[in-house]
């Protein structure tokens, strides 16, 4: 990691299957850290949009699936790449080895280009393309989800999986989402593999981690007593990276290679290099570890927008305790706002990586995460939005 | 109308025995020279005359007074056109016309003793004949360009003057009545005037009208019947007609599609249809059976041209060979390779390329013989035999079977120069002859395309001179052949003789000529022989190199270029342990290395060059020894070979040369499995390099050489393979690089030859062959490599990964450790990961080997580790 500072592990981060609700037939793929922002710029509310969204005659457009759950932009991207371009994604190969065979091209030697994707391809196709991709060893092990929203692609899914040999790994999941729930969820109290009910439902911000991130800045704040719950050392948080338990109870701290080392050698997997979830030595209850990693590479890496997070909890926890109503709290979001976006930029090493992270710190605040779901603010919406799209606009380059 | 016509005829025909069928030919022969025709003609024209009017009185109303009519009006054109024959001037008249000629001609040859007999079947038949006739007479028409003057010609407007020559003859079998109807079909046609005829009239003008568009259809017809008569005539020929008749139906439908651009051409290039004809009816009499199958094609083929002879011949040989769609589309491409061919012959005189090519061409057109082969041989040949896969462009591109044969010729003539000399072994060795050359032959089949040249002229190496040279040698070894596959040439004509070669090269024509050859050259084969023998006799690793062959020849077949594979590889083998210098490479070039590797193309030049370095690091290191192995047995074999043909051309340096190599090869394994990782890199330029570059002691006249066509055709990137190539193999500095070094400068005295050569086939074929072929080979050996390694690299990275030492002194926070960023997901950054891996990583493995980011991405892809390029690190 020569280059700028590492990022931290987005908050969110999907690839969605956009369909078109006046025509179904009209699909596009994209990548997003913020959905639902990027929903409403492929309808034109927010600008941004994609150029091939942007007809008015396919508008509006729906999420008809998200797969989410990226640990990183990269691997979204590479994933967002690989399903758009399937004849030419690696990850795609093994499967059509045969097929790759047989289109040696005899003058190269090389494998020729798989034949041109359809100019249209077909939602089933796709969702062929999504289910290879998923079962690839590049993103089988990852902890990927699909989240459905609408039951008639679910369908398709169903049909194709019912289809296919394989199967997909245990560790991705899949969450029927939208239609597909006979009753919408409470919005606010879903979990990360809960379905949400509606795209706007989501949580595409850290606020899932506010008081995870809380509890082990606090407890990170004075490490004199703290030891590694795995090899009894000092933790020095300072210079090394100490993982914290995630349950608010457990006061677990531990390096992060002597936890990783001691789930990975109860896996008993020796091959294996990140593990997927396990028990924290000290409390005994199941870790997830992307989600201590998320916690890590948040506190470590963006401290600033840790602390501006954290700060917002606090403000939003003594207003609501002040019961203010509900238009106060709008003023004090827009404010809020503001100063956030004015931290974050400062610590922008990578113009280009930091828009995301811009508005994942910015949708990391309760308040906007609630108030664009309980009430639509356009006005700050769109100055965010603005910021988004030059960003989005790469996204769909790359 | 006129085929159904000449098929009748030809039906009637058999009845003459083959000795009109014969005079006819000769006749046809000389169709021009009236004063043979009329000459015999008068007595059996007098003959045919008393039958003549008989016949059509029976048939037709009006026989007689068209025969007046016509004799009236024939007479001034026999008159005419016939000088000498003013004395027959009745019979004369009659045989002024094609037809006349024709019945001459059978009372000639058939007609002194069946003159009435015939005339009694003739009438018999004569009510089909009659009709058949007057069709007949708008082809004698056609034909009376040939004999008599414009009148015939009317309807022969249509092309065939030849093919009217060759009614004649047919007419002439038919009978005596022929030439009656000749003679009345020409009154009719003149004799508008002629109220009499007018009845047929109407006929011709039927004829006149099918005759209209489709000359070519009763050239065909002609043919067909020509080929029939003859057959029929001749005892042998009974299928023959058989096979005519069939022909001519079959090639009535055939004509319209099959019109090959080339057998046109070729046939209207074709000489006088005097000769021809003699050429034909000599032809089918010599060889009967390896004519017949073919003459339906030739038939429709010679239809087509409408030279009757020359088509009859050129079909013959045409139809033996295969027509294969690659056959049909490298066909095209015969006719200038020819060309081609002869000018580089006189280019290069001491070589004598030209007779070389010349001569197998011939030989191939004598070959029909050989085309025919027992089942067992069949079987022996279609398991010998290489298979070639690919579009048709492919093998165009790729060399020609001659070259190819060439090639195969020149490296048993080195071979045994070579070998014969260090070691003698039994001169004649039975096997020897079709294992290697063969597969070697029909890998490398394909025809020169203008991108062959260009491609030679960039890239102008000493293997392109090298394999003229080989030409040159087959040549010399070749010539008693070439002398009497010459005398059957001069009958067949060399364009089928091309397509067989070019349709069987795989297959038939290099063993049966080479058998040819030995038969004729013993001694040179024998030598062949026995250097291919000596071969495996010579270095003990050579002898599981038989076996390796086999091995080999999988991934050598497949490739289509085993044998440039092979140079290559031995070129290589010194170059491979030194990297190429990939600074030198262009873009494309890099990229094109990139790709080789596995790895997508990477933006900026320079990771292209460090991705490069790094995966020519880590595939050096990582290569398995049996594959290096294999790779040494492939390349000492085919190395041996095409050293010795080299080293032919400079004769005197052949056998230390050659022996020196292959000790060498044994000896340096090693240097062979480097080769094969170079070879992997840039195989193709490699082998050039070699010959031109190979060192830069003897090389320098060689090495100019190819400057200079590279300058004349210069392609950017071909030029810098060349030096990327040359600079690589200058450093490799092996004993094993010596010897090839050695080798390959005592070629460059040859440098005249070679520069004459240079623009012969060989080369191209080579750079083709080398650019395809060896590029898969490369990308196989690669991918067999990185499997191999790819188990243990994976394993070893992420022991490696799982050692590394905490950074206790830096902070594992600022610095984390790469496990800790795995942990993390951080998208690992393939570069650094590499760079750290053969830097520190696998050497806490205890592994000194090198890993390539392409390994190092298949790893991480395999974890499920996200990882990316330092460029797009910014996540």
């Amino acid at each position: 990691m020569d280059g700028p500072e590492p990022k931290p592990i987005p908050a969110y981060y999907c690839c969605y299957l956009l369909r078109s609700t006046v025509r179904h037939a009209s699909l596009y793929i994209g990548s997003t850290p913020n959905p639902i922002r990027r929903l409403s710029q492929h309808n034109g509310v927010a600008k941004g949009g994609a150029k091939r969204t942007a007809r008015d005659k396919l508008r509006p457009w729906e999420m008809s699936l998200v797969v989410e759950g990226f640990m990183s932009r990269v691997s979204a991207l590479q994933f967002e790449w690989a399903w758009q371009h399937p004849e030419k994604s690696r990850h795609l190969e093994p499967e059509d080895e045969s097929k790759a065979k047989v289109n040696v091209d005899p003058k190269t030697g090389k494998p020729k280009a798989k034949p041109r994707s359809r100019a249209r391809r077909s939602l089933t196709a796709h969702l062929e393309d999504l289910h290879s991709l998923l079962r690839s060893t590049c993103f089988s092990s990852g902890p990927l989800r699909v989240r459905f929203f609408r039951a008639d692609v679910y369908r398709v899914w169903r049909a194709w999986n019912d289809r296919v040999d394989s199967r997909l790994p245990p560790n991705i999941k899949i969450i029927l989402d939208g239609d597909n729930l006979a009753t919408v969820p409470n919005a606010k109290q879903t979990g990360e593999i809960e379905p949400a009910g509606c795209i706007n439902n989501l949580s595409v911000d850290y606020t899932r981690l506010e008081d995870y991130l809380e509890k082990s800045m606090f407890m990170l704040e004075d490490p004199d007593d703290l030891q590694c719950t795995v090899c009894k050392k000092p933790v020095i948080p300072t210079a090394d990276q100490i993982v914290v338990c995630p349950h608010s109870n457990c006061r677990g701290t531990s390096h992060l290679l002597c936890l990783s080392s001691k789930l990975l050698d109860a896996t008993g997997e020796p091959d294996l290099l990140v593990p997927t979830r396990g028990t924290c030595p000290l409390c005994k209850n199941a870790v997830q570890w992307p989600t201590i990693m998320r916690e890590l590479t948040f506190r470590n890496r963006a401290e600033k927008e840790a602390c501006a997070i954290l700060r917002k909890k606090d403000k939003r926890l003594r207003k609501e305790s002040a019961a203010e109503i509900i238009s106060a709290a709008q003023g004090t979001r827009g404010t809020s706002i503001e100063p956030r976006t004015q931290l974050e930029e400062p610590a922008q090493d990578e113009l280009s990586s930091n828009w995301f992270e811009q508005l994942d710190l910015e949708s990391d605040s309760d308040f906007e995460g609630r108030q664009k779901h309980h009430s639509n603010d356009p006005p700050s919406k769109l100055e965010v939005v603005i910021e988004d799209s030059d960003w989005d606009d790469a996204e769909l380059v790359e | 109308m006129a085929n159904t016509a000449d098929v009748i005829i030809l039906s009637s025909s058999p009845n003459p025995p083959r000795s009109p069928g014969l005079a006819a030919q000769h006749e046809i022969k000389a169709p021009d020279t009236f004063p043979r025709s009329t000459t015999p003609t008068p007595a059996p024209a007098a003959k045919a005359k008393p039958a003549k009017p008989a016949t059509r009185s029976r048939y037709f109303a009006t026989p007689s007074a068209a025969d007046k009519n016509n004799e009236n009006a024939k007479q001034p054109r026999t008159r005419v056109s016939r000088k000498a024959a003013p004395p027959n001037s009745d019979d004369q008249s009659i045989a002024s016309r094609p037809k006349a000629k024709r019945t001459t001609n059978k009372p000639l040859s058939i007609g002194p003793g069946d003159p009435p007999v015939e005339d009694a079947g003739t009438n018999t038949n004569t009510p089909k004949q009659s009709k058949c006739r007057p069709k007949k007479t708008a082809k004698s028409k056609a034909a009376a360009n040939m004999t008599l003057a414009g009148k015939v010609t009317k309807t022969g407007g249509d092309p065939p003057p030849k093919n009217a020559s060759k009614r004649a003859k047919k007419t002439t079998k038919t009978d005596t009545e022929s030439p009656e109807d000749c003679t009345e079909i020409p009154a009719s046609e003149e004799s508008n005037a002629l109220r009499k005829d007018e009845a047929l009239h109407l006929d011709e003008a039927l004829r006149r009208r099918v005759d209209w568009t489709p000359p070519r259809e009763t050239l065909c017809g002609d043919i067909a019947v020509m080929c029939d008569d003859n057959s029929q005539n001749e005892g042998g020929a009974g299928p023959n007609g058989t096979l005519g008749f069939g022909k001519s139906l079959s090639d009535y439908n055939y004509i319209g599609n099959a019109l090959n651009p080339r057998d046109l051409i070729k046939k209207s290039t074709s000489e006088a249809p005097t000769k021809r004809r003699r050429i034909d009816l000599v032809d089918p009499l010599v060889q009967p059976a390896v004519n017949e199958k073919p003459d339906s094609f030739d038939q429709a083929l010679g239809q087509d041209q409408g030279v009757a002879g020359k088509a009859k011949k050129t079909t013959n040989s045409k139809p033996k060979k295969f027509t294969t769609l690659t056959a049909r589309m490298t066909a095209q491409y015969a006719i200038d390779d020819e060309q081609e061919d002869e000018p580089t012959a006189e280019w290069a005189p001491e070589v004598k390329p030209t007779k070389s090519r010349r001569s197998k061409a011939k030989e191939a057109a004598q070959d029909p013989r050989f085309t025919i082969l027992s089942p067992e041989a069949a079987v022996e040949f279609v398991n010998d035999q290489d298979l070639v896969f690919g579009t048709c462009s492919q093998l165009e591109r790729e060399d020609s079977p001659q070259t190819m044969r060439e090639m195969q010729q020149a490296i048993r003539a080195s071979e045994i120069l070579a070998y014969s000399e260090g070691i003698r072994d039994p001169p004649n060795s039975p096997g020897a002859m079709q294992g290697p050359t063969v597969r070697s032959v029909s890998k490398l089949t394909g025809t020169r395309n203008l991108w062959c040249v260009a491609s030679r002229d960039t890239e102008g190496s000493l293997v392109q001179a090298k394999a003229q040279n080989v030409i040159d040698l087959t040549d010399q070894v070749e010539s008693p052949r070439k002398d009497l596959e010459k005398v059957n040439a001069n009958s067949r004509q060399t364009l089928p003789d091309n397509w067989y070669e070019h349709a069987f090269a795989d297959i038939d024509p290099t063993p049966e000529k080479k058998a040819l050859p030995s038969t004729m050259i013993k001694e040179s084969s024998a030598s062949v022989q026995q250097a291919q023998v000596t071969l495996p006799s010579h270095a003990p690793a050579l002898a599981p190199a038989s076996d390796v062959k086999g091995i080999a020849t999988e991934s050598t077949k497949g490739t289509g270029s085993d044998s440039t594979e092979a140079v290559n590889h031995q070129a290589v083998g010194p170059k491979v342990p030194v990297m190429p210098n990939y600074a030198g490479f262009t873009d494309a070039e890099l990229s094109k290395q990139v790709s080789t590797f596995g790895f997508k193309a990477v933006r900026g030049r320079k990771k292209m060059i460090e991705l490069l370095r790094q995966c020519w690091e880590s595939k050096h290191g990582s290569n398995t020894p049996v594959c290096e192995n294999i790779n040494h047995t492939i390349s000492q074999s085919v190395e041996i070979p095409k050293l010795s043909s080299r080293s032919k051309h400079t004769t005197k340096t052949r056998p230390p040369a050659a022996t020196t190599l292959v000790e060498g090869s044994n000896e340096t394994n090693i240097a062979v499995s480097q080769a094969r990782t170079s070879i992997q890199t840039s195989p193709q330029r490699q082998t050039r390099d070699k010959s031109a570059t190979s060192n830069s002691t003897s090389f320098l006249d060689i090495e100019e050489i190819q400057d200079s066509e590279e300058e004349i055709t210069p392609s950017p990137s071909h030029v810098q393979k060349h030096h990327n190539e040359i600079s690589s193999r200058n450093k490799a500095a092996k004993g094993v690089i010596k010897h090839s070094l050695n080798i390959l400068t005592k070629t460059p005295p040859q440098s005249p030859t070679k520069r004459k050569v240079v623009s012969s086939k060989p080369s191209v074929t080579k750079k083709v062959n080398s650019t395809s072929s060896t590029c898969k080979a490369i990308s196989r050996v690669s991918k067999f490599s990185e499997r191999v390694c790819l188990a243990d690299i994976s394993t070893q990275i992420t022991k490696a990964v799982r050692m590394q030492p905490r950074s206790s002194s830096l902070g594992s926070r600022i610095h984390p450790t790469w496990h800790e960023k795995i942990l993390m997901y951080d998208p690992i950054v393939l570069e650094d990961f590499t760079a750290w891996l053969n830097t520190e990583g696998l050497g806490l493995v205890g592994e000194d080997f090198e890993v390539g980011t392409a390994s190092v991405r298949e790893w991480c892809e395999s974890k499920g580790i996200c990882c990316c390029w330092k460029k797009n690190a910014s996540w």
